[in-house]
């Protein structure tokens, strides 16, 4: 494990140019480019003053990449200390260094892919949605409106960027200290309790979100709406609909009562 | 003094890229852009009602892999910007609308996608022949692509679509205004469905 860090500077401009990771998304090689723009800085600084090689490892990084934007940073990292073992090694060693470097970074963008999507797109994002709805809700009848709804969106997006901003930095730091043994490292991580606790935390919010729209809800239309969660949380469930679905379902089901004569 | 709609308009194109293609910041999210937008064209407490049921309905559909979300930015700014035009469009139609706004965007992007088949080839090329590559030669154009789909969706949404949705809803028959105005109403319930089943799925 390297006891180097990367210099403050070098870290900040490929955090920036990680950023437009997805800029040229394609379906061709995903984040390719993106990925290949995110390390550039590095490999100008590792092969200076060897143009020939400097090419070579900026096409290697340019071919069919695809993780989770968050977690990128890993890799990047990982590639850079492995990038800096190419570098430095014999020329007779290259070619297996470089296999191993694409092995390792293709096995640990999709590792981290799977990690990621749970973590950040499927718990942080709606668990930040529910505590910023909550904070609107709870807010609105002490400040008003408009300061609760610019408290919610502030809220948003302080509880969402806080840990994501934790990750890609700490993620390009430790991807590099650990190179290759980032799956290792990564193990230890109890990344699936992680994930469990911040799903209930999220519920939490929720459930006092709903109370809050519940408290706010006329008590004649109470009934409707809470039907309504009920039987829209079942057709998620069980009939695996969209949300989008379940609102024209829902659309249609009050045409319908209205012909029949029941609205 | 509320924003200008145009200027509102014109920055729906550029949050939009916050989306997928540069930094996620989540300032294109349905419940920050809501309320700051609504905010500033003068209808914060729209902003946030939009903004809670377009992020709760649409808060299990992940950027997971190649798959296209119906584009919630998209949705968002469309619906809130047709419930404030001069003849604001009712929130009941606008919600649709948004919805309808935000598909449409999201085939057009696939198609976008689609014909970025090459930027890595020609990133090589360029290796292969200057020796460097002009990043922003490539990532540029990619963006301004982005955002002009994005206006041009928003603009036809907003300034076609709309007034004839709202010369639709007077002469719409009376269940048809009646189930939308239903499903307007228990929204934000289904939206909260959304949220409960979206964090149930790992819990």
């Amino acid at each position: 494990m390297r006891e180097r860090e990367l210099p403050f500077i070098l870290r900040v401009r490929v955090l920036a140019r990680c950023l437009l990771l997805q800029s040229c998304w394609s379906f061709e090689r995903m984040q390719g480019l993106g990925f290949g723009f995110a390390i550039a800085p590095f490999l100008r600084r590792c092969y200076a003053g060897r143009e020939a090689e400097l090419q070579e490892a900026q096409r290697r990084h340019l071919e069919y990449f695809n993780t989770q934007p968050f977690m990128a940073p890993l890799v990047l990292g990982t590639a850079c200390a492995l990038e800096e073992q190419v570098a430095a090694a014999p020329e007779a060693e290259r070619e297996g260094l470089v296999s191993r470097m694409k092995l390792v970074k293709t096995a640990s963008a999709s590792a981290l892919a799977g990690l990621g999507d749970a973590l950040f797109w499927g718990t942080l994002r709606p668990a930040c949605a529910a505590l910023a709805w909550a904070t609107g809700m709870v807010l609105t009848p002490r400040v008003g409106l408009d300061a609760a709804a610019g408290a919610a969106a502030g809220t948003y997006l302080v509880a969402y960027n806080l840990p994501v901003f934790v990750a890609r930095w700490k993620g390009l730091e430790l991807g590099y200290r650990w190179g290759e043994r980032l799956a290792v490292e990564l193990k230890g991580l109890s990344a699936q309790r992680l994930v469990r606790q911040a799903a209930w935390t999220g519920l939490g919010f929720a459930t006092l979100a709903a109370a809050a729209l519940a408290r706010a809800t006329p008590a004649d239309e109470r009934v409707t709406g809470a039907s309504a969660l009920l039987l829209g949380f079942g057709a998620l469930k069980a009939l695996s609909w969209s949300a989008a679905r379940v609102y024209m379902a829902a659309c249609g089901a009050g045409a319908l009562a209205c012909v029949v004569g029941l609205l | 003094m509320a924003l200008p709609l145009p200027v509102a308009a014109a920055l729906v194109p550029v949050l939009e890229l916050d989306a997928t293609a540069a930094a996620q910041l989540m300032l294109s999210r349905p419940l920050v852009m809501g309320p700051l937008l609504g905010l500033a064209l003068g209808q914060g407490a729209l902003g946030l009602t939009l903004g809670a049921v377009l992020e709760g309905l649409l808060a299990q559909d992940l950027p997971v892999g190649s798959h296209m979300p119906l584009n919630a930015t998209v949705a968002l700014g469309v619906a809130l910007l047709a419930a404030c035009l001069p003849a604001p469009l009712a929130p009941a139609l606008a919600l649709p609308l948004g919805l309808l706004a935000g598909d449409l965007h999201a085939r057009g992007e696939a198609w976008l996608r689609q014909g970025r088949r090459g930027v890595c080839r020609a990133a090589e090329e360029r290796l292969s022949g200057s020796g460097t590559v002009s990043w922003a030669r490539l990532i540029v154009p990619t963006l301004v692509w982005q955002a002009a789909w994005t206006a041009l969706v928003t603009a036809v949404a907003v300034w076609g679509l709309a007034p004839v949705a709202a010369a639709a809803w007077t002469r719409a028959p009376e269940c048809a205004r009646a189930g939308l105005d239903f499903g307007w109403r228990v929204a934000p319930w289904l939206a909260m469905a959304g949220l409960f089943k979206a964090l149930g799925r790992v819990a």
